[in-house]
């Protein structure tokens, strides 16, 4: 049980930074195309 | 959150047990396919090679999501978490507990406040020159954030 078993809780700073970025640009992405994506999707699912 | 500041280590019984704890509330809950996924990583994670782990993760995200489509976004976060883990990114001791925080909150929604206080000390980190930072610190902080303030 490797995963159990790893008790590690420190990070890079780095990472922190990155992770961090990346979950606000994928968060205001959504909040902002959210609704037309939700569109398209049921458009296609519509005409599958 | 102690512990992390002291050692940089959460003991694994205090991360298991939560993760377990959470798991009995995800079930509680209607969250089934999470809580099996979850079990299910933990054991994938012996396999070898890698390649055979990350095939054998993303299948059962995928069945997992499919079975339960209302906890999709739970599935692929645990997925993210863990494929982070596995490639040594993130520490055993965080992924534990983000897992738990999913299964109890039911909202992915919460990494937004965690990433958040995690940027912030990052940047005090960089800052005071330091090169890691105790993230069960973010975690904590920033489930609490959600819990308190959940309007993100």
């Amino acid at each position: 049980m490797r995963f159990l078993k790893d008790n590690r809780g420190i990070e890079s700073t780095e990472v922190a930074l990155i992770i961090a970025v990346v979950v606000l640009v994928a968060y205001g992405a959504y909040r902002l195309l959210g609704q037309n994506i939700a569109a398209i999707v049921t458009d296609i699912a519509g005409k599958i | 959150m102690v512990y992390d500041l002291r050692n940089h280590q959460v003991p694994t019984p205090l991360t298991v047990g939560g993760m377990v704890g959470a798991g009995v509330y995800g079930l509680f809950n209607g969250l089934w396919a999470p809580v099996l996924l979850m079990i299910a990583l933990t054991h994938v994670s012996d396999f070898n090679p890698r390649e055979k782990r990350l095939a054998f993760a993303l299948t059962l995200s995928t069945f997992a999501a499919i079975f339960q489509p209302a906890a999709t976004l739970i599935c692929l976060l645990i997925l993210v978490v863990w494929v982070l883990w596995e490639f040594g990114v993130l520490g055993g001791a965080d992924v534990k507990l983000i897992i738990a925080a999913a299964l109890v909150l039911g909202n992915p929604i919460f990494l937004i406040p965690i990433s958040i206080v995690g940027g912030v000390q990052g940047v005090i980190a960089s800052l005071q020159k330091k090169r890691e930072i105790p993230f069960v610190v973010s975690i904590f902080c920033g489930t609490l954030l959600f819990v308190l303030y959940p309007y993100f």
